[in-house]
């Protein structure tokens, strides 16, 4: 891009590397990460368990602890950094939970069960708005109603474990907002959840998102929430992105084999296959130094000259890159495998 | 909670007339108790006399009769190494155990919550380290030896505080801290290992999260979590040292309270005594439970009465 910007984007991470320091070795669990966020837009990141996301999430909340550690990188929040030079300790302190909040992924155990709800958003009311009692009282009643919570006025003096799953979740929300914050950073806030409530918590999800002005980072394993809600997506594996683009982009046309393989492995309605393509093998070892492409070992088309360095992401800058030495081939080679399998399998039948 | 309350007192009078019965049992059938009291030289006359004066030639049933409708009005007869009535004897003897459980159990509370939550936010560490290496040594020492050497070391060597006996303030340091050491150990190995639970608990993620300062998450958040094992804990300790440790310490001490008299009526065998101390202290174990229970509804809204 060659225009200059006149604002600094509202989050920025630069080359975030984040390591955990276990006794069998450094997990390199984040190796460098880059992320612009936009004022407004929703960015999903997708990736598998382990793939460095929730990590990612957590660090730029500042919410890293022993054994793990940022040790690279930078993080700007409206141009600022979080990590180094001066105050930044302080800046960090003053926009965790006030200006970014998050959402985590199990609301049976992120309420603490000694308190009541209403309590606990009191709490954020408390140290980021300095309401009094009274008045956090009435702000947490009209946070559950704004969440789409039934009698809140009761609700807010009942305790977690009186709320059903869903409940909680809606509740969870109420609380990230409650500090009107301008960023909201939501971990899987749907997989502890059942299909008919995931679907209420995204529509939720969506309309605040647009009634409020936030910017959201959504983060799942789960590539049709991502399709519903999200503007720009990032694919995530062994603690980097390794395709980006509009969601529509990577829906349509997914450029690096390990989307492909996610899509694939999505079933599908609309769809006759012969049987739900999945990916083989796991992620890798991120205690190993890394050679090569870290999909390699998985990969349907790699070869190996993949082997030798890893790939970064290459393509139209700021729009849709792909860190692959064979983009856009994976697609045809794995549809054509399982055309193969199809037609071996009517033979089968005749 | 009216139900609730009655069935719980209903299930500690059963567990009060249980143990009653195995004392009652115990002593009478198994040994002869007219030949432990008496003197080897004692005729048979003279037995005679003696079981009539105790209701012992009674049928057992008979005595269990006398013996509950003495207790219900708090009357178990007279003490036959004082010559007056048991419970004027206890209720003399367990004001003082009180006084040094609950100056022991104090201090041991007092220092081992802070000490223990303080080990458990630096897992690992030289400082955590040296904590359980300290908890460990004090809830190791018996507590006999623990109690002559600081008698040697404080009472004798330095004579800051008095070697045995009752009265003043610096009467009760000494065997304060022999009773608390251990129950020290204890506590801050427990408060510990549930700290740093808790700490690992999503909801700690949580105000981490929201961004509530360290203290807020580690003492409203993490702890009132962990108070629950902690206080089950707290109440075990003023059982055992109520109904065991105070034996051992008053003894060294020679503090006239529950224990040491409990001793001194098996050395004179004093039956009656006996009989008396083990019926109040099993009340007392068994208010101490039914009181904790309504400590845990007040701290976990989860623990509800279910009727």
């Amino acid at each position: 891009m060659t225009e200059v910007r006149k604002e600094p984007y509202l989050l920025e991470v630069k080359d975030l590397q984040v390591s955990f320091y276990t006794r069998r070795g450094i997990i390199r669990a984040v190796r460098g990460v880059h992320l612009k966020m936009e004022r407004g837009e929703t960015l999903g990141i997708v990736g598998e368990s382990g793939s460095g996301k929730s990590v990612t999430a957590r660090a730029i909340l500042g919410l890293v602890d022993l054994p793990g550690a940022i040790t690279g990188g930078d993080i700007l929040w409206n141009g600022e950094s979080l990590l180094h030079g001066k105050g930044a300790k302080a800046r960090a302190r003053k926009v965790r939970g006030k200006e970014m909040a998050m959402v985590f992924q199990n609301p049976m155990t992120s309420f603490n069960p000694l308190y009541t709800i209403g309590s606990q958003i009191r709490e954020v009311l408390k140290y980021h708005l300095g309401m009094n009692k009274k008045q956090g009282t009435e702000r947490a009643t009209e946070l559950l109603s704004l969440v789409g919570m039934s009698n809140p006025k009761s609700r807010v003096d009942q305790y977690p474990h009186e709320f059903s799953g869903g409940m909680r979740q809606r509740a969870m929300i109420a609380m990230a907002l409650a500090s009107e914050p301008k960023l909201l950073i939501a971990d899987e806030p749907t997989t502890a959840l059942d299909v008919t409530i995931q679907a209420q918590i995204l529509e939720l999800l969506d309309d605040l998102q647009s009634r409020l002005g936030l910017t959201t980072i959504l983060i799942t394993h789960d590539l049709a929430v991502v399709a519903g809600v999200c503007h720009r997506v990032r694919v995530m594996y062994a603690g980097r992105f390794l395709e980006k683009g509009s969601a529509e982009e990577i829906f349509g046309k997914p450029g690096h084999p390990y989307t492909v393989g996610l899509l694939k492995s999505t079933p599908r309605l609309d769809e006759l296959v012969p049987r739900l393509y999945s990916i083989a093998g796991s992620p890798p070892d991120l205690r190993l130094p890394v050679t090569g492409c870290t999909f390699l070992p998985r990969c349907e088309i790699g070869e190996d000259s993949c082997g030798v360095t890893e790939p970064l992401l290459t393509g139209k800058k700021g729009a849709r890159e792909v860190a692959c030495y064979r983009s856009f081939e994976a697609e045809s080679v794995i549809e054509a495998e399982l055309e193969a399998e199809w037609e071996a399998l009517a033979r089968a039948d005749d | 909670m009216g139900k609730f309350i009655l069935q719980r007192v209903a299930q500690g009078v059963i567990v009060v007339i249980g143990v009653v019965l195995v004392v009652f049992v115990v002593t009478r059938l198994v040994g002869d108790p007219v030949s432990l009291m008496l003197p080897l030289e004692a005729t048979p006359e003279e037995r005679a006399a003696f079981e009539a004066t105790l209701g012992l030639d009674q049928p057992l049933l008979v005595q269990l009769g006398d013996f509950a409708a003495g207790a219900v009005r708090l009357d178990f007869g007279d003490s036959l190494w004082q010559g007056r009535a048991a419970f004027e004897i206890i209720a003399e003897a367990l004001p003082k155990t009180f006084i040094l459980v609950l100056a022991a159990l104090s201090v041991a509370v007092v220092v081992a919550i802070p000490v223990g939550i303080y080990a458990s936010l630096k897992p690992g560490s030289w400082i955590d380290r040296t904590l359980v290496g300290g908890s460990l040594l004090g809830l190791s020492i018996p507590q006999f030896w623990l109690g002559l050497m600081l008698i040697l070391f404080f009472g004798v060597k330095l004579g800051w505080f008095p070697t045995s006996g009752y009265g003043s303030w610096k009467h009760i340091v000494l065997p304060a801290v022999t009773l608390a050491l251990p129950a020290i150990g204890r506590l801050v190995m427990m408060v510990r290992s549930t700290m740093i639970d808790e700490l690992h608990a999503p909801y700690v993620e949580t105000s981490q999260a929201k961004g509530m300062p360290r203290w807020r998450t580690v003492f409203m958040h993490a702890f009132r979590n962990a108070s629950i094992p902690v206080a089950t804990l707290v109440g075990w300790e003023f059982i055992r040292a109520m109904a065991g440790y105070a034996v051992v310490v008053e003894t060294v001490f020679a503090w006239p309270g529950i224990g040491f008299m409990s001793i001194q009526a098996i050395n004179q065998q004093d039956l009656i005594l006996l009989q008396a101390i083990v019926f109040v202290v099993a009340i007392i174990v068994v208010a101490i439970n039914i009181g904790m229970d309504f400590l845990y509804m007040g701290i976990d809204p989860r623990i509800k009465v279910n009727s």
